[in-house]
């Protein structure tokens, strides 16, 4: 799949308050249990007003595969980062090496852990427990479209 | 005529707060009643003219009264929404739309 | 049973010693979590609380989670903190939210029960299983909101969430509270001054375990469809303007308090209303932990005090705006960033501040006793200097107003206690006494003292169900059926912003068990409430509480209020009687307000039926 076509998931900062239900949700689809810890989407609040969810965002020739000594990293042709957990030995290049710090070290296992967007649903639980529409699954291409229209409204109105 | 605009007889003062505000663009409105009506038809007018269907901010579509969204205040009084059609409105009377009370965290 | 950690610790502060003890079945189903849990632990650990002085080594501390902590329940993510209040004398008891309950619970325990007394500052530290008390020393003297700040880079972690007092409660001031996650505040009852008699300044709580689910799958399904009814009209008041939208209402019901409860209508209420608010002054929207709902409006002060920052909700900013006749919104979020930072409840606060100014304007408290402030109603200036008096206890001004206002119009006498708008010895909160009579009574009989969370009774009034200009005996049922839910509320613990969202008890009773595996039915759970408002009851009538206790305060039996739309409205002493007999008729409780032996054997609390129930 052509990367311009790969849908990410994108958060709005205006929209996000910090509420966490998608950590909790994120949690529970990626290993059953309630534990915001385990979630692969991170809430990012920087007092007083910073609120953001932060995950894997598909990059093109992503550098946390690049970083991987052991080969235990791919990216599948629609994006998504696969970990052979039989190679990853939990060193933690790719999670330095990750701009966004959202490919981490599960708290159990000496694993890593990255988003794979629901691949059994289809589409990210996240987003759809997202109670702000904050979380949408765009493409960049979508994303920045949107945003597009958000600057230019707020231009015109202001005049 | 002249006597009923310079006391504003025949009107309905009606006062909006928060989402009411902005729904009808104004902090308040004068609302022509010939003499008495109920309160129930009071907002059908208000909708009339606002162009949006006002009753639907107190009675859910289903007949269920929107108390935790949606107050009224005539005169001073808190307004049963249950019995819209029963309260009477009759020119000079003050009538405020409001969203309902936000208490207890 | 699943949803508890099934496990709390109890630390003896005088020994440095921890014990962990396992909370059982039976607790969970009898009295369900937070209120539940607190009401028992309080009556069985302080077993003569009268002899008990709050603020000694003596008195205990007790945080409970609910079960609904830690999981993705909504809204559900909260604490309780407990003990013999400093201020009232009697059950003491107040709820945060954000995000400690639910790291509480992932570190693996329903609560923390203190005992003794620190030799030295400390902390507390809980990192799962690893607890540690750690020296304090150079966090004494610190705000909040720097204690959070250094306790996270000094355990080398952002993710420890942290609740602490300020200097206020160092200092045992009686209107301390208790701070988590900047905003977020266990703030009623002076249980700051608590923490601080026990020398510990703060808990940092960082938690990795998973939460179990009886039944995730059906939970998460439950609790997409509650999450959509958030986003309905039911709790759009809270989404937008948040809880200051009730500024314009309460003004035009005439039950806005402003200049101490002498009115009860604003005449600036539109400049510090919630739409003028949200327009000029909240930067952001914040949610608690798990909330669909975000109704926390984080304010910056843009002339006055440029850059101030505080969360201001409608409490806060009524009993600190218009009850001290302040008409301007960066005051008022300069004097909330005061109170939070440095450790006070805004709503007593506000309300002995608003005392203050009224006893100055009558001359009962001079210049001189006011350490030279022109506390005058209105003077902005003059607010916040008090405020920062009383958080430190400075001058003759803030050692006063540091008693809370009760004590505070005893020590000055001069006819002042016939204003002090407290019951129990708990500050009045911003609903008018004459103008909203069932929320009067509401607030008269509540457990913890005058107080807007323990029945929600002023909705009646508002909701044009009743009269609210009289009171007549069937208010007593209203309130009584509100206080039993509200325990409820409290003890899984939930946000009350959620009340309108659930369609009926039986909700409140499938959550609990699609969470805990432990079957309840609405009926069930409503009785849990009903049992766990009367053990509180009982507490504090071991306390010495009885009927006398349950009135307001003068000013709503003898001052009428002199605003337009309530023009003349006071409470007649002879319906308020009729009313509380009601009450007392549906709680089973004698006339003096005891419960009966009867009542409480029914509710299976034999114990309490033994030491405190009456015959009839």
């Amino acid at each position: 799949m052509e990367s311009r076509l790969r849908k990410v998931i994108v958060c709005d900062p205006d929209k996000c308050n910090g509420c966490r239900i998608c950590e909790y949700v994120c949690s529970y689809v990626s290993e059953g249990v309630m534990n915001i810890k385990k979630s692969r989407i991170r809430v990012v609040r920087i007092e007083p007003f910073l609120n953001i969810a932060v995950t894997c965002r598909k990059c093109e020739d992503p550098v946390c595969v690049k970083a991987c000594p052991r080969d235990a990293l791919k990216q599948k042709p629609n994006g998504i980062i696969a970990i052979d957990e039989n190679k990853c030995n939990g060193c933690g290049w790719c999670v330095e090496a990750c701009p966004f710090g959202v490919i981490r070290l599960h708290l159990g296992r000496r694993k890593v852990i990255v988003c794979d967007y629901c691949e059994k649903y289809g589409s990210p639980k996240c987003v759809e427990y997202c109670p702000k529409e904050a979380l949408k699954y765009v493409t960049v291409d979508q994303a920045g479209r949107e945003l597009s229209k958000k600057a230019v409204k707020i231009l015109l109105e202001e005049r | 005529m002249l006597l009923r605009i310079l006391l504003r007889l025949g009107e309905v003062q009606v006062e909006f707060i928060g989402r009411f505000q902005e729904l009808f663009n104004s902090k308040s409105m004068r609302v022509d009643v010939e003499s008495e009506t109920s309160l129930l038809s009071l907002l059908k007018k208000l909708g009339e003219k606002a162009g949006f269907d006002v009753v639907s901010h107190f009675i859910g579509s289903k007949g269920e009264l929107m108390e935790e969204y949606s107050l009224i205040i005539l005169n001073g009084k808190a307004v049963n929404l249950g019995k819209l059609s029963e309260y009477v409105v009759k020119p000079g009377d003050k009538v405020v739309l409001s969203p309902s009370v936000a208490g207890g965290g | 049973m699943k949803g508890y950690a099934g496990r709390y610790l109890t630390i003896d502060l005088t020994r440095g010693k921890t014990v962990i003890d396992r909370v059982d079945e039976y607790m969970a189903i009898n009295y369900i979590g937070g209120y539940g849990f607190g009401a028992r632990a309080l009556y069985d650990m302080l077993p003569n609380p009268a002899q008990i002085d709050p603020l000694s080594p003596e008195n205990v501390l007790i945080w409970w989670t609910g079960p609904l902590a830690g999981t993705i329940s909504t809204a559900g993510n909260k604490y309780s903190v407990f003990a013999k209040s400093p201020l009232t004398g009697i059950f003491g008891f107040g709820i945060s939210s954000g995000l400690f309950a639910s790291e509480l619970k992932s570190a693996g325990w329903d609560g923390i029960v203190f005992t003794g007394r620190s030799e030295k500052p400390s902390y507390l530290m809980i990192d799962d299983d690893n607890i540690e008390l750690r020296d304090a020393s150079h966090l004494w003297g610190r705000t909040t909101w720097e204690t959070e700040e250094m306790i996270k880079e000094e355990l080398g972690d952002e993710s420890f969430v942290v609740a602490s007092i300020g200097p206020a409660g160092e200092r045992m001031v009686k209107l301390a509270n208790i701070t988590n996650e900047r905003n977020r505040q266990v703030g009623r009852c002076g249980l700051g001054a608590v923490m601080g008699s026990k020398n510990l300044k703060a808990v940092a709580v960082r938690g990795t375990k998973d939460v179990e689910v009886a039944d995730i799958e059906s939970l998460l399904k439950f609790i997409a469809d509650l999450n959509e009814r958030c986003q309905g009209p039911a709790t759009e008041k809270y989404r937008i303007y948040g809880t200051p939208a009730n500024v314009l209402v309460h003004n035009k019901l005439g039950c806005l308090p402003s200049y101490n409860f002498q009115r009860g209508t604003f005449e600036y209420a539109e400049e510090v209303s919630g739409e003028m608010m949200l327009k000029t002054h909240v930067k952001k929207i914040i949610a608690c932990a798990g909330c669909p709902i975000a109704c926390d409006h984080v304010n910056q002060a843009r002339e006055a005090y440029a850059g101030s920052t505080s969360s201001v909700d409608y409490e806060s900013l009524a009993l600190l705006g218009p009850n001290c006749g302040i008409r301007s919104l960066d005051f008022i979020t300069k004097a909330v960033e005061i109170c939070d930072t440095l450790g006070v409840d805004t709503i007593s606060a506000g309300n002995v501040v608003g005392w203050a100014m009224e006893c100055y304007e009558k001359g009962i408290l001079s210049r001189d006793e006011t350490d030279g402030i022109d506390l005058r109603f209105g003077n902005g200036e003059a607010l916040l200097d008090a405020l920062r008096r009383l958080c430190l206890r400075e001058g003759r001004l803030g050692s006063l107003l540091a008693e809370g206002v009760r004590r505070a119009s005893q020590i000055v006498g001069k006819g002042s206690e016939k204003f002090a708008m407290h019951c129990k010895g708990l500050e009045w909160a911003a609903y008018e006494l004459r103008s909203l009579q069932t929320s009067t009574l509401g607030f008269a009989v509540s457990n913890r003292g005058a107080d807007y969370l323990r029945s929600g009774s002023y909705q009646v009034d508002v909701k044009g169900q009743v009269d609210r200009l009289r009171l007549d005996r069937s208010r007593g049922k209203i309130v009584y059926d509100g206080e039993n839910l509200y325990a409820i509320i409290d003890s899984l613990i939930i946000c009350k912003f959620t009340r309108g969202i659930f369609k009926s008890v039986d909700e409140l009773a499938k959550l609990y068990t699609l969470v805990t595996g432990l079957s309840m039915t609405g009926e069930q759970i409503i009785k849990a409430g009903e049992r766990i408002h009367n053990l509180a009851r009982c507490f504090n009538i071991k306390c010495g509480i009885s009927r006398k206790d349950d009135y307001p305060p003068p000013r709503a039996f003898e001052d009428p209020l002199p605003d337009d739309v309530v023009k003349g409205a006071v409470i007649k002493r002879e319906e308020y009687d009729e009313a509380l007999d009601g009450y007392y008729e549906c709680r089973g409780w004698n006339k003096d307000g005891i419960p009966t032996k009867r009542k409480l054997l029914e509710l299976g609390l034999n114990k309490e039926a033994e030491e405190v129930g009456v015959e009839a």
